[in-house]
């Protein structure tokens, strides 16, 4: 990926919300080295999503139709229960 | 330079830019809309608790009421006309919003349904009302949707992920037009519009321990100050009482509103001693400063003391889930608590600029200039909490946020209306518009000792340590001189990444521009205000002095001064709330 694409998805990663600000920049400062193509594109897709959307799939944990994306919701989750931010 | 014409430009795609985009493009203008992120992603999405209008649903309500007690909230700081036609214009821009779809909650009975929220009262200060018209607890979410849908509607044209950079003026003053940086491809730009409205939002990222989103750094003020116009009551921010310890993220007032309400290290309900009458839903200052006190004089929870309690477990998990389930999430998700079951650990957090761009009741930008303090500067506009109009005064009312960016984003999309109908070709552009622009960006891309996320930290930490909920001569000067030594580090600043696709090292470099003219006015007007009032808290001169300071500050770059202009005492019809002790 090149540098480009990696800060677009970055700046992609500053949301309306606070809370989503942190955990979405949070785990794309962490993982965007190790993230697989497929994983990325799902990552892009994400962003795409309303604030909200996100909030909600992130509390209800329901099943999507989208594998790829629910696969990065748990693992934003996991990234989460594992990294209560402190404001960067 | 790439130029593009537009009869009015929106640099802002939050509530108040959208919803003055609206007024014109329905009048079948072309409308530009600049928004650093894609609209539906600005801060108004964070509003949880609602918008204030005295509809009456639950209870008796008169919109003279709502009129009292954001004059008595603001610390009699607001002007009071621009208070009177918020308030009146309240319940016609709800039900516009209504009627445009926005998916209010609804009471039994099928009217909207309204929620107390603090520093509400029913006869001019007796027992509190139920004003805020809220949608679950994601009412900003329902509102930015709900005018961003319109305005696709309407065919007002967007431009996502561009950096608005220095207001264009001619000799005379008139305002030309933004230049601005397509983040994308790094090309600038110059928007050219016979009305600009500012509608930038807030800047709270100017402080270490903030409830605002990354993107609020306030880059409508930096370009204000930039174009040699001041800025008025910078020194008033609200802390808003309950963010979640450490993190920052806001537990909405709402949760006190249904019935929540805050402990201390020893399960006292401390609100008790500090406003006896309104408890838990004093103002939002009032409460901020009682749990700064709690915390200070070692009552506070936690192993280190540093937070007070939010207690709702007592309204059982049903109503929690169906008024507050936001709240739940974000308290299980960032303070490792669910609420239905243990109290959230909260403490103040910068929450809300009351001061700003100063306004008149159209939005228009007004100035001192030869004939009067405040002379409209032609052709801009700012709406919105990069705005002074001042209906805020001292200390915002919660819920009124939302219903000022609505009310006054809808009369500055009149008034423009008005002047592009009385200005039908654009006035000449100067040859150098850009330069100054230009010379900023050129700035960055010169290498430099000096990194901007180190200084962006060390502004954060320096306002919140210098600038908090309790102020001083020392502690202000203190900061004066830590950001003096600031700008000489952002002096010697330089970026490592010099490409010009998404560069988005350089958006924060000239984010921080913006950020540090923010600390000087806010850091400066403070100083000068000796005295207390609303959200402006100096221990070395803890009375209100209405004799020396019922007045608006006025900031200006240049020479770092501090002019004032009177507050306007005299509403639109209604007769003049008099000062007198602010008691809750």
């Amino acid at each position: 990926m090149s540098d480009g694409a990696a800060d677009r998805i970055a700046w992609r990663c500053r949301r309306g919300m606070l809370e989503l600000d942190l955990l979405l920049g949070g785990f794309w400062a962490a993982r965007r080295a190790t993230l697989q193509p497929d994983e990325t594109a799902a990552f892009e897709r994400l962003l795409g999503l309303s604030d909200r959307e996100i909030a909600d799939r992130l509390q209800a944990g329901e099943p999507q139709s989208d594998a790829e994306l629910e696969t990065l919701f748990d693992c934003l989750r996991r990234f989460e229960a594992q990294n209560i931010q402190d404001p960067p | 330079m790439n130029l593009r014409r537009f009869d009015a430009l929106i640099v802002g795609g939050g509530g108040a830019g959208l919803r003055a985009a609206l007024q014109l493009a329905r009048s079948g203008y072309k409308v530009a809309v600049v928004s650093k992120v894609f609209p539906t992603r600005s801060h108004t999405v964070s509003a949880q608790g609602g918008i204030t209008a005295a509809l009456g649903n639950v209870d008796d309500d008169r919109w003279e009421w709502h009129f009292y007690d954001t004059v008595k909230g603001g610390d009699w700081l607001g002007d009071q006309d621009a208070i009177e036609f918020m308030c009146r214009e309240a319940a016609s821009a709800v039900y516009e919003l209504e009627h445009m779809g926005l998916p209010f909650s609804r009471l039994a009975g099928g009217k909207i349904y309204q929620r107390p929220f603090g520093g509400q009262s029913k006869n001019f200060g007796g027992e509190q009302a139920t004003r805020t018209c809220a949608a679950a607890d994601r009412t900003g979410h329902a509102l930015l949707h709900t005018l961003y849908q319109q305005n696709l509607a309407a065919r007002t044209q967007f431009f996502d992920e561009v950096f608005a950079l220095d207001l264009v003026r001619d000799a005379e003053g008139y305002c030309l037009g933004v230049t601005a940086l397509d983040i994308e491809t790094g090309e600038p730009l110059l928007i050219e519009a016979r009305a600009t409205l500012l509608a930038t939002g807030g800047a709270g990222r100017v402080f270490w321990n903030s409830s605002n989103a990354m993107i609020n750094t306030g880059d409508g003020l930096g370009m204000v100050l930039r174009a040699g116009l001041p800025l008025q009551d910078m020194e008033f921010w609200q802390f808003h009482p309950t963010g979640i310890a450490g993190v920052g993220c806001l537990i909405t007032e709402g949760v006190r509103g249904e019935g929540g309400y805050l402990l201390n290290r020893h399960g006292e309900r401390f609100m008790e001693r500090y406003a006896p009458h309104a408890r838990d839903l004093a103002g939002r200052d009032v409460v901020a400063r009682a749990i700064a006190i709690e915390i200070a004089e070692g009552r506070g929870c936690g192993p280190h003391g540093d937070y007070v309690e939010a207690k709702l477990d007592h309204l059982g998990a049903a109503v929690i889930a169906e008024k507050l389930p936001g709240i739940r999430d974000l308290s299980i998700r960032f303070a490792g608590v669910d609420p239905a079951k243990s109290p959230i650990p909260v403490a103040p957090t910068a929450h809300y600029m009351m001061g700003g761009i100063p306004t008149n009741l159209h939005g228009q930008v007004v100035a001192p200039a030869r004939f009067g303090p405040e002379e409209p500067v032609p052709g801009l506009y700012a709406v919105g909490e990069c705005a002074c109009v001042s209906v805020h005064g001292a200390n915002r009312l919660g819920g009124n946020s939302l219903l000022d960016l609505v009310v006054f984003g809808r009369a500055a999309g009149k008034h423009m209306l008005e002047t592009l109908r009385e200005n039908p070709y654009p006035r000449p552009m100067p040859a150098d518009a850009a330069a100054a622009s230009l010379a900023r960006l050129a700035r960055w891309a010169q290498p430099g000792s000096e990194r901007v996320a180190a200084i962006t930290d060390a502004l954060r930490r320096t306002m919140q340590t210098h600038c908090g909920v309790f102020r001083t001569e020392a502690t202000l000067r203190a900061g004066l001189a830590e950001l003096d030594r600031l700008e000489a580090r952002l002096a010697q600043a330089g970026l490592t990444d010099s490409s010009r696709v998404f560069n988005t090292a350089r958006i924060e470099a000239l984010e921080l521009e913006n950020l540090m003219a923010v600390a000087r006015a806010t850091l400066v007007s403070a100083l000068a205000r000796t005295e207390s009032r609303g959200a402006h808290t100096r221990e070395d001169h803890p009375q209100r002095d209405d004799a020396r300071w019922l007045k608006h500050s006025l900031y200006s770059r240049a020479g770092d001064a501090v002019d004032a202009k009177p507050v306007r005492l005299k509403p639109l019809t209604l007769e003049s709330v008099k000062p007198e002790k602010r008691v809750y």
